[in-house]
């Protein structure tokens, strides 16, 4: 419980005194006539894990998508560092240091696992003006991540369609922890993993998370979700209804809240 | 126990992925075995030489269809590209027989088929509609306006200097066939060497985590249409210099070809897969067949029935390889 | 005054044609429907100019329908045609055998149905104007063998014959009168390969092919003109000179006259494009009255047409003609496009 407390001062004092990293306002989203974001507000600080929670069609993808850039906001504003920022595609996501891991998975199972951990961020050198691929280099840096992050794949060259979906999944979180700028959101990101990925997976988090990065993390599992959060947001037919930091609920009362057995409160 | 099945697997994957090289130097040397007279220099080059408009095609055609659409339209735009060039600057049918250089010819056969190309491009990509549909509608479109120019009439004789494009060898081989083989050099190199072919590969694969990853899918994908559209007005120009005009079914059946050979070559139409080495091999088999065939004399519907079931072997291949990999790598 | 006047009627007919109100001056005797086997062919493309600017002189409109080379489309434009009540169809088949259905319900439906160029004699027809494809085949190689001996003495040597697409019996029939000619001639050895779909880079990697493993070839004949451009493309790039190996082709095309002027083409044998269609437009009055033809000879555009009754009709028949550098800017080429300017004169 000791970096429970730990963050928690962190909190306490990065709300009072820094602007939020990420700021939410007022942000709405329709698919037809479903609404899926109504008016949804909250802040995420440098090195905070903020939990986003909500039963299935809550509207959490949804949200990641547009702070990802790969959906657009129907209204609201987005602030990164106290500035009002329009992301309108992944790319500008990227150049302001928002790393993604999406609930479907964002593999290329046609090409390799170096392809795959450089994709959109390929090591090249200039010759007669074309960007040439440096596969070595390439190849080096994706051995030297996999290795720490402990995961196995048994040659990094193998296209990933012949990978398992634990193996996949790992390069997935390969991806956020070295990549991870300032925010990492991740999608549902424990789903194909086994028990001791889990684990890792968790601990990958509290590792971007020392390196200051902020990560919003969405997951079914009440667990894991209490484990690595310092803050928990619930999420229900696209409301907000309760923003609570995490050691001052519980995993029932936040299952109530999802269930919609808790009317909204303010948070 | 890792190191001897890590070597055999390569060696497996290596035999599979160039297993249409091994067909081709197979049917080459059954071909000098058995037909009298095609075993010399003279008919390889000509192997070449002939395999020089339907290569460039499949260049364009297979990076489109590695980045996961397809091109129809090349056959129409090189026929048009071959009908402008002509039509410029020839001097007898139909021609406006302008005393220009005639080598603006070339970049304005490149220039038509970019424009063709950036239009399908635009067409799939902003519009959303199907690469199929556009391409086949500029297909049939684009023959007819390479019809309606000259009111489905020849043109013929081009300017000395264009012809000598024809006729000019270079250490024994002809200049057409080198830039053929330059065409494939430069292509290859792009696709397995630089971001840009990366990209095509990444995109044929799973266009949405592409997006994702911050690639500019869209803009790529024009890129590729135009850059089929210009190989395709390259081998348009070509082939008026190779038939010292243009009439007005140039080239028909061509399209065909070029899949056939793109097909046979080992490039996947789901995307995300095939390389040109592949598909050059693919095309020299084509054209060592048809080359066979006029040299036997054997009656031409041969030719039709033997690439149907080329086509038809080379599915079933791939279907194969993707089952030895399952089961033993 | 009165040639003024004249004059006037002729400007403001050709107007008139041009901006394509030739209808205007047709309403009177009803439309002829042309059916055309394909554009991708100059010598059909001409026929329809041809046929746009005779028929409208006699008082008809004329609609055209390209079928694009697909049997099934021209059987779909048959009944379109029959919809339209037209005075007469001119057919030009893509397909012999798939036409016959077509021809049957026109007919049927009191619809006279004329054969325009390629000869079906399967069913009667009220009409057919022809060259003769197997005639052309004849002429082909009475000119080869003339030209052989002039080569070498005698007539002898080694003949490429370059057909058009071996489904086409248009092909098929040049390639059946040529041999069964040629045959004479024991001393003439034939090598014959087909280009697909008339396709000229077909025919340029034949003649390649064949001069590599029979580089004695005397002389390549090509059953159309623009198969001759494509072939001429390849012995120049190999640096040959005119002459060196002798070209024959057949149909006149444009393409076929130039190659004339340059000397690489020996003889053209045309197809009397323009006198076909004289000879149609002659006939189609007495033909829409449902008036009895008779036999004979006719004058048609200067050529001797000879009309016979056959088991499918009567059927006009005109001399193809072997074009030489003696006569090559003979007007009455259609290779040359001037088309021609002698009324047609209706039989009596
Ligand atoms: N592209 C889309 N088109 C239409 N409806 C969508 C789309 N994406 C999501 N939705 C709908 O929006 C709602 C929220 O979806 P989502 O954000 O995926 O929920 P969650 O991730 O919380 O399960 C759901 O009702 C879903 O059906
Ligand atoms: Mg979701």
């Amino acid at each position: 419980m000791s970096s429970d407390s730990a963050a928690d001062a962190s909190i306490e004092s990065s709300s009072k005194t820094a602007t939020p990293l990420l700021r939410i306002e007022g942000v709405s989203k329709r698919f037809g006539t479903i609404e899926a974001l109504q008016d949804v507000s909250f802040d995420i600080y440098p090195g905070e894990v903020v939990a986003l929670l909500g039963d299935n069609g809550a509207g959490k993808s949804t949200l990641i998508k547009i702070i990802s850039g790969t959906l657009e906001a129907d209204s609201g504003q987005i602030y990164y560092n106290g500035e009002p920022v329009v992301i309108k595609s992944p790319s500008e996501a990227k150049a302001l240091g928002i790393e993604t891991v999406y609930q479907d998975l964002s593999l290329c199972l046609n090409v390799d696992v170096v392809a795959n951990f450089f994709m959109g961020r390929e090591l090249t050198h200039n010759v007669l003006g074309f960007k040439v691929l440096q596969e070595r280099e390439m190849e080096a840096e994706t051995e030297q991540v996999l290795g720490e992050i402990g995961t196995e794949i048994p040659s990094i060259r193998t296209n990933v369609e012949h990978l398992s979906g634990g193996q996949r999944q790992a390069i997935e979180l390969s991806r956020f922890v070295h990549w991870g700028g300032k925010l990492v959101l991740l999608d549902e990101p424990f789903a194909a993993l086994g028990v001791k990925q889990t684990r890792r997976g968790l601990e990958l988090i509290e590792r971007v998370k020392e390196r200051g990065i902020a990560v919003v993390v969405i997951t079914h599992n009440m667990i894991h979700a209490f484990q690595v959060a310092d803050r928990v947001v619930v999420l229900r037919n696209g409301r907000v209804l309760g923003i609570r930091p995490a050691q001052a609920t519980n995993p029932e009362e936040v299952v109530r809240l999802i269930t919609g057995e808790i009317a909204r409160q303010s948070a | 126990m890792l190191q001897p099945s890590d070597r055999q697997r390569r060696l497996i994957t290596f035999l599979l992925d160039n297993l249409v090289w091994f067909i081709l130097i197979f049917i080459l040397i059954l071909f000098s075995l058995t037909i009298d007279k095609y075993f010399q220099i003279g008919i390889f080059i000509n192997i070449l030489r002939q395999a020089t408009f339907v290569g460039i095609l499949s260049i364009g055609l297979s990076l489109v269809i590695i980045a996961g659409h397809l091109d129809l339209s090349i056959e129409s735009v090189m026929a048009f590209a071959a009908m402008i060039t002509a039509f410029l600057v020839a001097s007898g049918g139909v021609t406006l027989a302008l005393g220009i250089n005639p080598w603006l010819t070339l970049p304005a056969a490149l220039l038509l088929g970019a424009i063709v190309g950036w239009a399908n491009g635009f067409l799939v990509v902003r519009l959303q509609i199907s690469a199929f549909i556009v391409t086949l509608a500029a297909f049939i479109g684009i023959r007819g306006l390479g019809l309606m120019i000259t009111g489905g009439r020849s043109v013929y004789g081009l300017p000395d200097p264009l012809r000598a494009v024809a006729s000019t060898t270079v250490v024994g081989l002809p200049l057409m066939v080198l830039i053929l083989i330059s065409c494939y050099a430069l292509f290859h190199f792009i696709l397995t060497r630089t971001t840009f072919g990366r990209h095509l590969y990444l995109i044929g694969g799973n266009a949405t985590a592409t997006f994702r990853a911050g690639i500019n899918v869209k803009r790529l994908t024009i890129t590729v249409f135009m850059l089929s559209g210009a190989l395709a007005g390259l081998a348009g120009w070509l082939l008026s210099i190779r038939t010292n005009g243009a009439t007005p079914n140039l080239g028909s059946g061509m399209l065909f070809e070029a899949f056939a050979a793109v097909v046979i070559g080992g490039v996947s139409l789901q995307g995300g897969v095939g390389r040109l080495t592949g598909v050059i091999a693919g095309v020299l088999l084509l054209s060592s067949i048809d080359t066979a065939i006029n040299v036997m004399g054997l009656p031409p519907q041969f030719m039709q029935v033997i690439r149907g079931l080329l086509v038809l072997f080379a599915v079933l291949l791939d279907s194969l390889k993707l089952q030895i990999h399952r089961r033993y790598l | 005054m009165n040639a003024y006047r004249k004059l006037l009627g002729v400007l403001v007919g050709t107007l008139l044609l041009f901006a394509g109100f030739g209808s205007a001056l047709a309403q009177d005797k009803g439309t002829v429907v042309y059916l055309i086997p394909t554009l991708l062919d100059e010598f059909q493309t001409e026929s329809q100019s041809a046929i746009e600017f005779v028929f409208p002189q006699l008082g008809y409109e004329v609609l055209s329908l390209d079928a694009q080379n697909r049997a099934d489309l021209q059987l779909n434009q048959f009944d379109d045609a029959i919809e339209l009540e037209p005075a007469a169809i001119i057919l030009n088949a893509v397909d012999f055998d798939a036409a016959i259905t077509g021809i049957e319900k026109a007919r049927a439906a009191g619809i006279p149905v004329l054969v325009y160029d390629r000869l079906i004699r399967s069913i009667e027809v009220d009409f057919t104007s022809v060259s003769g494809n197997v005639q052309i085949g004849v002429i082909a190689a009475g000119e080869i063998a003339r030209l052989l001996e002039e080569r070498n003495g005698s007539p002898q040597g080694k003949v490429l014959q370059i057909l058009g697409d071996p489904g086409d019996s248009y092909t098929l029939d040049i390639q059946q009168g040529f041999e069964a000619t040629i045959a004479q001639y024991p001393d003439v050895e034939l090598i014959t390969n087909a280009a697909l779909q008339w396709e000229a880079t077909n025919a340029a990697d034949i003649a390649e092919q064949q001069l590599l493993v029979n580089p004695d070839v005397d002389l390549i004949f090509s059953h159309a003109a623009h198969l001759s451009g494509a072939v001429q493309a390849v012995l120049e790039a190999q640096g040959k000179e005119p002459g060196d190996i002798y070209m024959v082709s057949s149909n006149g095309a444009p393409v076929g006259l130039s190659l004339i002027r340059e000397g690489w083409l020996q003889a053209e044998i045309e197809q009397p494009l323009y006198a076909q269609i004289w000879g149609l437009a002659a006939f189609i009055d007495k033909i829409v009255a449902g008036e009895p033809l008779e036999p004979g000879t006719y004058d048609v555009l200067g050529l001797d047409g000879v009309l016979t009754m056959e088991a499918w009709g009567p059927n006009l028949a005109l001399p193809g003609a072997a074009i030489t550098a003696d006569n090559v800017d003979d007007s009455r080429f259609w290779g040359n496009l001037q088309t021609p300017t002698s009324p047609v004169v209706p039989v009596e």
